[in-house]
């Protein structure tokens, strides 16, 4: 029971973080239709960006004033910094290429994810080895009843229950939300309608970045390290849980990305000499999804269109 | 009766068929140049040839107007120059067993390329875990001799097939799923195939498999130098002509299938599914040959590669392999078969040639893909515009320029 | 636009060529160029420039020295830890008629993948940095020798403190990589011959960040240690959820691939007390120190584990030549037969052409630091381990 419920914890929090990712890569194929595969990369830009601001915030001494104060601060800055970095994405690369058939635009997304890790192994110093990340969470374990929590597990959880329903809230609530959902039905109709479209696309790429570098940084945080090719397998496994839940569908890509860390942690936990087929088990899931129910669990039947 | 003018153009059918093969060897010459010899001099006054060509060609019409005939009626010519020139540039370097070390790469990769291309540029599709294709290829190969005790040719046969047959399997989410699911797809092909092979113990784990035979000719092993005339020649260089007689048959079948209905139909797939689909074309059977093609390919060039270098381990068969063949094709030219081996050669000498700035091999890789993409997706050479002389296909739904992008 | 471009291109001609035919030296002595060949880029870069720059430094002291009787040049080549790279730059090394012995290689699928090139081109190979068995035991060439130690020989040495601890029920968590299992297996072998138990082995893979499922089935089988055999990332990851999975009276023990600081700053607080059956210490012989003082002098890059190996590569071709000569075939035969002295040790071989010596250590973290167990704390008692209540 006991081992039951630390697994519980710990699927919960892997699920967190690929919901995270998912969220992001699901509301790229809404909008404009893109599976875009640097965005695991930009997970990473998160995290590799925090460090030197961390850095220097240490060096200033402002930590040691109001560290409860400023963590969150650094945390939020960072967070806008990798919202940026996506409009920057969208701006240069994706735009540019709208035109073009999407299959260059796949490509290209996943040649521009191969130099961010690149660039980042190349111009951050000894940057292809793990680098060691500051401990932003709290530390410390929580025992109810022979049950241990640890605090920075319980605040990964918390805090992306906090983003999730805030996006739910935004999506469903503002008029934004109202543009994102009317251009992912249909943009052509919706900027006969006035809405305008470059802005929501924009918007739609900070907030999956901006939700994209919070996974990078909740994950070093939690593990302690970051590393530049950390993020091919978050892009991976985010992308894997957006298509298990229907891409395109925001509730799905919760279901997808609570599901996939569900079957990763206990098949490794339960299947005999699991932990080194980890991998294997949830892309083999990913691709019996795609071929006996390609448009996931919440997704639409997908039709072609002519 | 204007005998000037037909003395005129028959003098010009002369020329044009000289002056390709020439520009060939010019072309080759500076390739030559920058490739073998270790010094700035040679490197520079070969990418001043180089340049020169390139100049000339796009500067002077004529110039361009008589390769472009040459090119076109008298192919023959051009292809006997190239085989020639491929035939003796080895002998040339066989005191350099590392030149022809980085050719007999060149070589597999070119095969690599071809089959990738069939995919990607000629149907579509993208695949970006090609290099388990040719992970399976070359663990099948190098089990089957070393596990077995099957002969080379036995070996490299399997491979070919349990490669087409893994593409096949493969393809199959492709009739149901867009672009992006198939990419998802090949990814994750490609890395449960480099776990498996890790993990796997008849695979040899991490480690891999060593001691691979070398292949053997009526029981004669390409390991055995050749003495010929008192000299002495690399076995590197066995190798070679043995790789070359696979490249030129992989060009041939590539080049017959592009020219076959095959490469139409698959172009018809890439340019409208539905539309293909209604002009009668069994789009899901042409897909699944697409993937069992090019994995075909990769199974070959697998083979060849293990049974080569003697040892293979799943660290030659990862994501970086898939992204580095994946480059080849887009630089040279999506659907472009001289342009995807041209693609090929650059980027695996390359590397050899920058040893130096080996740290930026992957990041250069990535740019090149992405810069090509967004700049000149057509690649190098530009795919050609299809045409047929007895049209059998009125319709030229193949190929549109637009489908560059 | 033809005319510029053609104008810097023959300006950089002109350049390049003034460079290039700077002043001819007067010839004195032969010239003989030797090889190295490394990972000096991608993952294991940091490792194949300290043993790079070690390298060079012997090189270079014995050149400083004067009665050297040739120039030497270093001909250097990377591996990127890539198979099919090291196989390339082992051609280019091996082949070449000028280059008269080579030391090479870290990762060891590129030492299995470049040994039969060295012995097709009769070239002597000392490894510096492999583990792997076979690339020495599994042939019969005379070409290969190494100078590190192998894994076998510093699980043996685990195993002997595991014993010293009374810790004799171990779960082994090991990476799938070669190396990983590699030291699952010895280290295997080397408790069980001891009377100990291994309870259960369970694989993880490079690049695994939760390792919750692992360690609640280590919670269930409730061993008195954990091997880990893998390298520091990992480790550190291992190391940390296992003390918040409440694991925090068990030995945890690695293998020298965790002999890095980064440890220590990864796992903060929690790395106290682990174990790590490490590779030689520089600091304990006066040639070591000597070493140590030179290197530091000269280079920022640290050397890592596999510097004073690398040095002593040098130092081995380097005797050899001056005493038979630039001439391949001698050079094998000559480095075969023979002793040498190093910062290691007095080098030997054994009949496959493996050193025997090499100064294996304990070391246990103090502080998120390794130190050598006889020195620290926790041997003369100051600090107790959480097991010995």
């Amino acid at each position: 029971m006991n081992t039951f419920f630390q697994l519980f914890i710990s699927a919960l929090l892997v699920s967190s973080l690929y919901t995270l990712v998912a969220v992001g890569f699901t509301m790229y194929v809404g909008v404009i239709n893109l599976a875009n595969f640097s965005h695991g990369d930009t997970c990473v830009m998160g995290t590799f960006l925090l460090m030197p601001i961390f850095l220097f915030a240490t060096k200033m001494g402002w930590l040691s004033a109001g560290a409860g104060l400023l963590i969150p601060v650094i945390i939020i800055l960072v967070m806008l910094l990798t919202g940026l970095w996506g409009a920057g994405i969208y701006k240069i690369l994706v735009k540019p290429l709208l035109v073009a058939p999407r299959l260059i635009l796949l490509l290209a997304s996943v040649a521009a994810g191969q130099v961010i890790r690149e660039a980042i192994r190349v111009i951050y110093p000894n940057g292809s080895n793990p680098q060691v990340f500051p401990k932003l969470l709290p530390s410390g374990i929580l025992e109810i009843s022979g049950l241990r929590f640890g605090y920075d597990s319980l605040t990964i959880i918390f805090l992306s229950v906090i983003c999730i329903i805030s996006l739910n809230f935004i999506i469903k609530r503002t008029k934004m939300g109202l543009a994102m959902r009317a251009v992912s039905q249909n943009s052509d109709v919706s900027q006969m309608m006035g809405i305008n479209i470059e802005k929501t696309i924009i918007t739609v790429f900070i907030i999956g970045s901006a939700l994209a570098g919070l996974a990078g940084i909740l994950n070093g945080a939690f593990y302690g390290i970051t590393k530049f090719n950390l993020g091919s397998n978050l892009g991976i496994k985010g992308f894997s849980a957006a298509v298990i839940g229907g891409l395109g569908d925001f509730q799905g890509a919760i279901v997808g990305g609570v599901l996939l860390g569900f079957i990763e942690v206990f098949a490794a936990a339960y299947i005999p000499n699991g932990s080194q087929y980890q991998d294997v088990f949830s892309f083999l899931a990913v691709i019996a999804f795609l071929i006996f129910r390609p448009s996931g669990i919440l997704g639409e039947k997908i039709f072609e269109k002519v | 009766m204007n005998p000037i003018k037909m003395n005129d153009s028959t003098t010009n059918r002369t020329l044009n068929r000289i002056i390709t093969p020439i520009l060939l060897i010019v072309v080759v010459a500076s390739v030559y140049l920058v490739v073998v010899y270790e010094n700035v001099i040679t490197t520079i006054a070969g990418l001043l040839l180089g340049v020169g060509v390139f100049f000339g060609y796009s500067r002077y019409p004529k110039l361009k107007e008589s390769v472009n005939d040459g090119i076109k009626k008298d192919k023959v010519y051009l292809i006997i120059t190239g085989l020639i020139l491929a035939f003796i540039i080895p002998l040339t370097t066989r005191t350099q067993p590392y030149i022809i070390h980085i050719l007999i790469i060149a070589e597999i990769s070119i095969i690599l390329a071809l089959g990738l291309n069939f995919q990607v540029g000629s149907t579509g599709i993208p695949n970006l875990g090609y290099a388990a294709f040719y992970g399976v290829g070359a663990y099948a190969s190098a089990l089957l001799s070393t596990k077995f005790g099957m002969s080379f040719w036995v070996s490299l046969l399997a491979a070919g097939f349990i490669a087409a047959f893994f593409g096949w399997l493969v393809g199959l989410p492709t009739l149901r799923t867009r672009s992006y699911h198939m990419a998802l797809v090949s990814i994750a092909f490609g890395l449960v195939t480099y776990i498996m092979l890790n993990n796997l113990v008849f695979t040899g784990g991490p480690n891999g498999i060593k001691n691979i035979p070398a292949p053997e000719i009526f029981g004669w092993s390409l390991f055995s130098t050749i003495r010929l005339f008192g000299n002495s020649f690399p076995v590197q260089i066995n190798f070679y002509y043995f790789v070359l007689l696979f490249l030129v048959l992989m060009l041939a079948i590539a080049f017959f299938v592009y020219n076959s209905k095959i490469g139409l139909f698959w172009n018809a797939v890439r340019e409208d599914e539905i539309a293909a689909k209604c002009s009668g074309i069994n789009t899901a059977k042409l897909k699944l040959l697409s993937f069992a093609m090019g994995a075909f390919l990769a199974g070959i060039a697998g083979s060849l590669y293990a049974h080569y270098i003697g040892y293979i381990s799943p660290e030659n068969f990862n994501f970086n392999t898939s992204l580095q063949v994946l480059g080849m094709v887009i630089m040279g030219g999506l659907d472009n078969i001289v342009g995807v081996s041209i693609g090929a050669f650059i980027l695996s000498v390359a590397p050899e040639k920058f040893r130096s700035l080996a740290d930026f091999r992957m990041l250069a890789t990535g740019l090149i893909i992405l810069l090509m993409l967004m700049f000149r997706s057509s690649g190098i050479i530009r795919q050609q515009i299809r045409e047929y002389k007895k049209s059998h296909f009125r319709t030229e739904l193949a190929n549109k320029d637009e489908g560059n992008g | 636009m033809v005319k510029k471009i053609l104008l810097v291109l023959i300006t950089i001609l002109i350049v390049a060529s003034l460079v290039g035919c700077g002043p001819a030296k007067p010839a004195e002595k032969q010239t003989v160029k030797i090889g190295f060949i490394g990972p000096l880029s991608g993952g294991n870069a940091a490792v194949g420039i300290g043993a790079k720059n070690s390298f060079q430094l012997k090189v270079d002291e014995v050149l400083a020295a004067g009665d050297y009787p040739y120039n030497i040049e270093v001909v250097y080549e990377d591996d990127a830890s890539d198979p099919a790279t090291g196989v390339a730059a082992a051609t280019k090394i091996a082949s070449d008629p000028d280059i008269v012995a080579a030391a090479t290689h870290w990762n060891s699928p590129v030492g299995l993948a470049t040994v039969d090139i060295f012995h097709k081109y009769g070239m002597a190979q000392i490894f510096w940095g492999t583990i792997h068995r076979d690339i020495i035991y599994g042939n019969d060439y005379k070409e290969p020798v190494r100078v590190i130690p192998t894994s076998e020989q510093s699980m043996e040495l685990a195993a002997e403190y595991a014993k010293k601890f009374g810790i004799m029920d171990w779960v082994i968590v090991n990476d799938t990589t070669d190396y990983g299992t590699k030291i699952r297996d010895e280290f295997t072998a080397a408790i069980e011959k001891r009377g100990g138990k291994i309870l259960e082995a369970i694989g993880v893979t490079v690049g695994q960040q939760d390792f919750a499922a692992v360690l609640s089935r280590v919670g269930e089988l409730d061993p008195q240690g954990i091997f880990y055999a893998g390298v520091t990332t990992e480790a550190a990851g291992v190391r940390i959820q296992s003390m918040k999975a409440g694991l925090t009276d068990v030995m945890f023990m690695g293998p020298p691939g965790i002999q890095s600081d980064t440890f220590g700053e990864i796992v903060l607080g929690d790395a106290e007390g682990t174990f790590c059956s490490g590779t030689f210490d520089v600091n304990s012989t006066p040639e070591g120190i000597a070493f140590v003082e030179a290197y530091n002098a000269k280079y920022t890059d640290p050397f890592e584990q596999n510097g004073p190996y690398a040095y002593d590569s040098a130092a081995i071709i380097l005797d050899a030549l001056k005493a038979v000569g630039p001439d391949k075939a001698k050079i094998v035969d000559y480095i075969l037969g023979n002793t040498f002295k190093g910062v290691i040790g007095d080098i030997q071989w054994d009949e496959y052409g493996q050193n025997g010596v090499g100064g294996l250590t304990m070391y246990v973290n103090q502080d998120q630091k390794w130190v050598k167990y006889e020195d620290s704390e926790y041997a003369s008692g100051v600090r107790t381990f959480p097991w010995d209540k």
